[in-house]
């Protein structure tokens, strides 16, 4: 059994606690704006500076860094529309901002549940005018991601993630993760806190249910599955730096993870891997927020969906374009590492948003109620 | 203290200086009852009046959530107490000197923030952490520990970081303790033990609840510790609140869960304080 250094394990503990501590400020942040949003609005400097800024928000960290340097400070070179960024769009904020009528950010890159979710709730984005988008742009992107209030942009993805140094045979399918025999060692599945929702998907695989026909999800049969894993996970994981973590301090030996973490760990030279092999894709979407200045967020979403800046950006994220000629463009032998490589994508399965829209809440409390059982 | 409070109100420029709590309680009442009144209506503001409230008790998710939530305050409240008492009376023992670089070092974890400290608990309870890796070279064990993400990593992450509420107060009454008195017990024959029961216990019994208190109410409401040193099952009420607001976006719920909270701690206090009154009474020799 090989060790991880203390050092690498140090700068392991020292990105969780960045990412931490830059989740838990924002969230002391959406405290004060909260009680900003209770006080009148006197104060007019925001609009007159309105007429030339786009407030844009991302996911922080290494995306959004990347974002700004090529793609949010040309854009304002060129255009002289100032960006200003914020971070973490979580469907509460998206939530709070169009209902209290208080817009904190405009252009917003965020997933298909989030935008599903809050539509039930009523009309909180505007739609996308597909016209205000270069046509080389949106030729690479499929037509089953340009949706009336959000275009498809990147790739992510949960998969089976397992310490390279553990096994002598790395697990090919869930029905292996769910093996603890062949493949002994703590295990780690998605929780229901901290924005997370459980790995019903999974569970289903492991029980032999093919990737086609996983929706709508048999829950008994899936919180069925679970059982069986149940006693040897030793943490339900919430947050990608939280499971980079298990894994590198040895609690975990294999387990689902965002791909994207992994890749990341993998190439700083952590004993991970993973296997794309009924691994599960999600979307980020670009979405204008409802009551935002549209024409320039149009404008700030070409700039986010042109092809040469995309490909710089991809070729250093570890996320996969949505756009089929980023994907093409990128460095050499870059493409097969990521998600919406065609190889890769195919042998997964795409969320159904719609779904989890719908029964989130139940599966939430009833993954709760579960864990006490 | 009952003497000071008696000289000072004999002053009769006593009632004229009231005005000077009106900044706190200016800025209590804009951050702290009116946000409180807001979520009280948001409570309230379900399909029904009370539909927040019956959604959240039919659950027996929630449910558990709070008993856990108050039985962890409660045993963390216990050991922490029990543990500052212990020490503030080793203390006593010490040259002024040994005993204030005692309690600094007990107090100076105050300035490090909770985050730290709780990450801190996960590099030394791990797989591959400093408690396992020794236990495995000692040849204690061939296997090591599963520490983490349990109740017991969760009541230590909190109690760590709530001993120094415990300690202070504690360490006030014992301080204040007569020597004079104690040593006139021992001269009279009396054992540790009766010391002990007779003497110091009543003595000190209002700082002991005090800072039982303090540690049952700041346990309450953690957030961080439990979600990183816990796993699923050891959801506390705080945590859940935010996935009824973050994740499920049922905001009377979650203002129902909060306020289910507050009036927990309203009445963990309130309880405490008439103990207190009663312990104190009854105790008093």
């Amino acid at each position: 059994m090989t060790r991880i250094s203390d050092s690498r394990r140090l700068q392991f503990l020292d990105q969780m606690m960045k990412s931490q501590l830059s989740r838990r400020g924002l969230l002391l942040g959406g405290a004060a704006t909260a009680g900003a949003l209770a006080m009148p609005r006197f104060l007019g400097a925001g609009e007159a500076r309105a007429a030339e800024t786009i407030r844009f928000c991302s996911w922080g960290g290494s995306i959004q860094k990347l974002q700004r340097e090529y793609v949010l400070q040309p854009f304002t070179e060129a255009s002289g529309i100032e960006v200003v960024e914020d971070s973490l769009p979580l469907s509460s904020r998206i939530k709070a901002m169009v209902d209290n009528d208080a817009l904190e950010f405009d252009v917003v890159q965020t997933d298909l549940l989030t935008l599903l979710s809050l539509e039930q709730m009523g009309e909180y984005f505007e739609p996308i005018d597909y016209s205000a988008i270069a046509p080389q742009a949106l030729k690479g992107i499929p037509e089953a991601v340009r949706l009336p209030k959000a275009v498809g942009y990147l790739y992510w993805s949960y998969n089976i993630a397992y310490r390279t140094d553990k096994f002598d045979a790395a697990p090919k399918d869930w029905a292996e993760v769910w093996d603890t025999e062949k493949f002994p060692g703590g295990r780690t599945l998605t929780s229901a806190d901290d924005g997370q929702y459980p790995n019903l998907e999974f569970a289903l695989l492991a029980d032999g249910v093919a990737k086609e026909d996983l929706y709508p999800i048999d829950v008994d049969r899936a919180f069925s599955a679970l059982d069986r894993i149940k006693s040897d996970v030793v943490k339900w994981w919430s947050s990608g730096s939280e499971v980079v973590q298990l894994f590198t301090s040895g609690e975990a030996a294999v387990g689902s993870a965002y791909s994207g973490r992994i890749l990341t760990a993998k190439s700083e030279g952590a004993p991970v891997d993973l296997a794309w092999n009924q691994g599960q894709a999600s979307l980020d979407y670009l979405m204008i927020v409802k009551g935002a200045p549209k024409d320039r967020a149009m404008k700030l979403i070409d700039a986010l969906l042109a092809v040469e800046p995309s490909v710089e950006v991809f070729n250093r994220y570890n996320a996969g374009p949505a756009n089929q000629d980023v994907l093409a463009g990128l460095k050499e032998g870059r493409a097969a590492e990521l998600p919406s490589y065609p190889e890769n994508l195919e042998k997964m399965y795409v969320q159904d948003s719609q779904w989890w829209a719908d029964n989130l809440d139940d599966i939430i409390e009833r993954f709760h109620e579960w864990t006490f059982a | 203290m009952g003497a000071l409070a008696t000289a000072r109100s004999a002053r009769p420029a006593e009632t004229s200086s009231l005005w000077l709590a009106l900044p706190a309680i200016l800025a209590l009442g804009l951050f702290f009852f009116a946000p409180l009144a807001n979520l009280v209506t948001i409570s309230f503001s379900g399909e029904t009046a009370f539909s927040a409230y019956e959604r959240f008790f039919a659950s027996p998710a929630a449910t558990r959530i709070l008993v856990n939530t108050v039985l962890v305050a409660l045993a963390v409240s216990a050991s922490c107490t029990l543990m500052a008492l212990a020490f503030a009376l080793a203390i006593r023992t010490l040259t002024p000197f040994w005993a204030r670089l005692a309690l600094l070092s007990v107090t100076l974890p105050l300035w490090i923030s909770i985050l730290v400290r709780s990450y801190s608990w996960l590099y030394v309870l791990a797989q591959e952490g400093i408690v396992n890796r020794s236990l495995l070279a000692l040849g204690l064990t061939d296997q090591p520990f599963q520490l983490l993400f349990n109740w017991g990593a969760v009541g230590l992450g909190i109690g760590h970081i709530l001993l120094p509420y415990a300690l202070l107060p504690i360490h006030n009454a014992v301080e204040a303790l007569d020597p004079l008195l104690l040593r006139a017990a021992r001269s009279l024959g009396a054992g540790p033990a009766r010391i002990f029961f007779t003497l110091i216990l009543p003595l000190t019994a209002r700082g002991i609840l005090t800072g039982a208190a303090l540690v049952f109410v700041l346990a309450l409401g953690f957030y961080v510790t439990p979600q990183m040193l816990g796993s699923a099952r050891n959801t506390m009420l705080a945590v859940y609140v935010d996935v009824l607001v973050n994740t499920m976006l049922d905001w009377p719920r979650a203002a129902a869960a909060s306020l289910v909270l507050v009036v927990t701690v309203a009445a963990g206090i309130a309880l405490l304080a008439f103990a207190a009154g009663r312990t104190v009474a009854r105790l008093r020799p």
